[in-house]
């Protein structure tokens, strides 16, 4: 018998600084499992068609996955949802720290914000009692001064902020939400929605616990999956290395992007690598996410020179966005350039994605004005990254340009410059070759937030370990479809990928541990639904609940004017690969269709163009569930 | 005989070996030589690097920048100039 789960939800409205709880149904918990799916229906439901993402009008979501609170490893996720002002439309994002156990502690699984408020403020989260304050006096500041501000004028203990730097304040369509200082809710410029809100941060603290149905098998479950990570090699890369250990394999299969995706290899490029920052004394452990015994987040320091600094990362993503992307495997200038970006509040991929369309202007001599003089607009240049990255997050000169992101720059700027814009649907692409990497391609495709890799991440294509091989031949029949460059069955291991991200995200666990080192499988997460909430769920009931909220995020896409488009950057799709083993390789529009096709079959769309069916939102029981959700079928 | 070029990555800088095979000679074949020749040339080889080249499971190989099971697994066969890369297990980011 399942135990009733409802959701404590605190709804701000900074328009008239009110505070409501409301409290879901507790059906909702039974459909979605918990944060994202959650935050998918507010969203649909709250947020009308065709919004300002930067008005009143849209909704900031923060939601805790379910698991959080519990001892259950990784469980220390936050979902962040919210119409995009970078793509305009759905977009999730998810961060880790400690923001999100405090936020449980307090008592509450979510925090809507709705409005704008007049004049700075903060949010103070103390377990039950939330205040709107006045920042004033943060406004202007970075992340970092933000959170010791706030530490400073609230106590330390036990205290937790989400905060925004100056790049959110300003606008800027890729800005970030940064959680316990240094973790980022990256992509999709959700950092620009709480700067148009006026809403500089939010500080929790919380006093309770969280209880759940059964510890002593909830205890035994969890004993299993800490016995998997002591004797998984790729859990001891993550705590040695982080992301960054990633960076050598990328590189050596010829898949990592380099100079705007015009090569996918670096000859030095172990030099971005983990190993070799923490050989060479960069690198060393920052301190897990609340609950997780991976313990991936790492801490980098520049100890001299131009360079000298320090902050949390890097990760793979901005080793390979701002270092081989722009050409640079100078790694201090990349360190340099990795804490700028999170003391600024920039999301690292899209900064890096346009900094290189940039440079390629440059090269290609179609140049837009007000470029800074005496900058090295050259492949490699340290010198562009570190100052554009100023420019950007003040919206200064030629910074004011990138900082709408490179969709709208090529636009402004013309020519073709759009064909070396590397964005989807208003996105930056994530730093995978998705012309070689075809399961990344079509899921890439098929995000309703871009070509980004936090929505599916099915690293499984590549068959680089027993556990990802084990599971290709599970789904699809063979583990000789463990191969990149090869489009069968990419479909049904995106879908997977999708479904079970998604389970991942609502219960508040952590990506990493289930779809790219797959260590915490379906069978573990079933037992942590049943010892948690008394929840009885088969592999299949599992993996829908992903599903219908994959479907429901889409239904929000389809329902806005501007339709997305399942679709990826041109240069993926038009400009092969220029050496390397996959050389004369793109992801072209007959490959994209192929797989297209096969994806939406899976999923009962209509093959034509991608849309649920009535009979299909039924059968998920979404057509009673979500309000107004046939209009996505019109 | 062929040659082929071997990077090991069992540690922040790669190792690089330069090999002659019999010809016909399989991935397979590798390991073992890549072991002798590391101890032979670095008697000060470490035990991590040791226990890298002991576990396959914990491996990625690759051929000429391509995943040996998208090819023939460790039975693939070399050819003359082939490049060899021996990776850790890696996970994502």
């Amino acid at each position: 018998m399942n135990r009733k789960v409802e959701f404590k939800i605190a709804h701000v409205d900074l328009s008239n600084n009110s505070v409501r709880v409301k409290t879901t149904p507790g059906r909702d918990f039974d459909l979605y499992l918990g944060s994202r799916g959650v935050n998918a229906k507010i969203l649909f439901e709250e947020v009308p068609k065709g919004i300002d993402p930067l008005g009143p009008e849209n909704l900031l979501i923060f939601g805790v996955g379910a698991l959080v609170g519990t001892p259950v490893p990784t469980a220390g996720q936050t979902t962040i949802t919210s119409k995009s002002p970078a793509t305009g439309l759905y977009f999730k994002s998810n961060t880790g720290g400690g923001w999100a156990k405090a936020l449980k502690r307090a008592g509450w699984d979510a925090v809507v914000i709705a409005g704008i408020s007049e004049r700075p403020v903060y949010l103070y989260i103390d377990d039950s009692n939330i205040s709107i304050r006045d920042a004033s006096n943060l406004w202007g500041k970075s992340v970092r001064e933000t959170t010791k501000e706030l530490h400073r004028q609230l106590g330390n203990r036990g205290l937790e902020v989400a905060a925004i730097g100056q790049a959110g304040e300003n606008l800027v369509l890729y800005a970030t939400i940064m959680t316990s200082m240094y973790h980022a809710a990256g992509r999709g410029g959700l950092g620009a929605v709480m700067g148009s809100k006026k809403l500089k941060a939010i500080a929790v603290r919380g006093s309770g616990s969280t209880t759940v149905e059964d510890k002593q098998v909830l205890h035994a479950e969890i004993e299993k999956v800490l016995e998997r990570i002591q004797g998984s090699k790729k859990a001891e890369l993550y705590l040695k290395y982080g992301t960054a250990a990633t960076i050598v394999g990328v590189n050596e299969s010829w898949t990592l992007p380099v100079n705007n995706f015009q090569k996918n290899h670096l000859e030095d490029g172990y030099k971005l690598g983990g190993p070799y920052l923490v050989e060479k004394g960069y690198m060393r452990h920052g301190g897990a996410c609340s609950a997780c015994p991976l313990g991936c987040h790492k801490f980098s320091v520049v100890k001299s020179g131009k360079y000298q600094g320090y902050s949390g990362g890097p990760e793979y993503e901005t080793l390979a966005a701002l270092g081989a992307g722009c050409g640079i495997t100078g790694i201090e200038a990349v360190l340099k350039g990795n804490e700028l970006c999170n003391d600024f509040g920039l999301d690292t991929i899209s900064a890096g994605g346009s900094i290189q369309w940039l440079i390629e202007c440059a090269e290609r001599g179609a140049l837009p004005r007000d470029i800074p003089k005496g900058i090295d607009l050259s492949w490699g240049s340290e010198e562009a990254l570190i100052s554009l990255i100023g420019l950007i997050a003040h919206r200064k000169g030629v910074g004011d340009l990138l900082a709408k992101g490179t969709q709208q720059a090529a636009q402004e700027v013309g020519g073709d410059s759009w064909k070396w814009a590397v964005q989807a649907n208003g996105l930056e692409q994530s730093r995978v070759d998705t012309r070689v990497a075809k399961a990344y391609a079509l899921a890439f495709a098929v995000n309703p937030r871009g070509p980004d890799h936090l929505h599916a991440q099915p690293m499984a294509e590549f068959g680089f370990f027993p556990e990802s091989r084990r599971l290709v031949e599970r789904l699809v029949g063979s583990d000789k479809y463990c191969n990149p460059a090869a489009i069968e069955k990419k479909p049904e291991l995106v879908r997977w990928h999708e479904d079970m991200f998604a389970v991942t995200d609502s219960l508040g666990i952590c990506s990493f541990a289930t779809t790219t080192s797959y260590i915490i499988d379906a069978p573990s997460i079933l037992g942590f639904l049943r010892a948690g909430f008394g929840m009885d769920l088969t592999e299949d009931e599992l993996l829908m609940a992903g599903r219908r909220t994959v479907v429901l995020e889409r239904c929000f896409n389809l329902r806005e004017e501007k339709l997305h488009r399942d679709i990826l950057p041109w240069r993926v799709m038009n400009e092969p690969v220029q050496e390397g083993p996959y050389k004369g390789l793109t992801t072209s529009e007959n490959d994209l269709r192929k797989m297209l096709t096969r994806y939406y079959e899976l999923h009962g769309y209509d093959l034509e163009g991608g849309r649920p069916t009535s009979r299909l939102l039924s059968s998920l029981g979404l057509l009673e569930n979500v309000k107004g959700i046939e209009k996505a079928l019109e | 005989m062929i040659h082929v070029r071997i990077r090991v990555f069992s540690q922040a800088i790669p190792d690089q070996l330069d090999l002659e095979l019999d010809d016909g000679s399989s991935v397979e074949v590798i390991l073992e030589r890549v072991r002798e020749e590391m101890s032979r040339e670095n008697p000060g080889v470490s035990n991590d690097q040791i226990a890298f080249l002991n576990s396959r499971d914990n491996m990625i190989v690759m051929l000429n920048g391509m995943v040996i099971h998208a090819l023939a697994g460790w039975k693939t066969i070399l050819q003359e100039g082939d490049q060899v890369t021996l990776l850790p297990a890696m996970a994502g980011g």
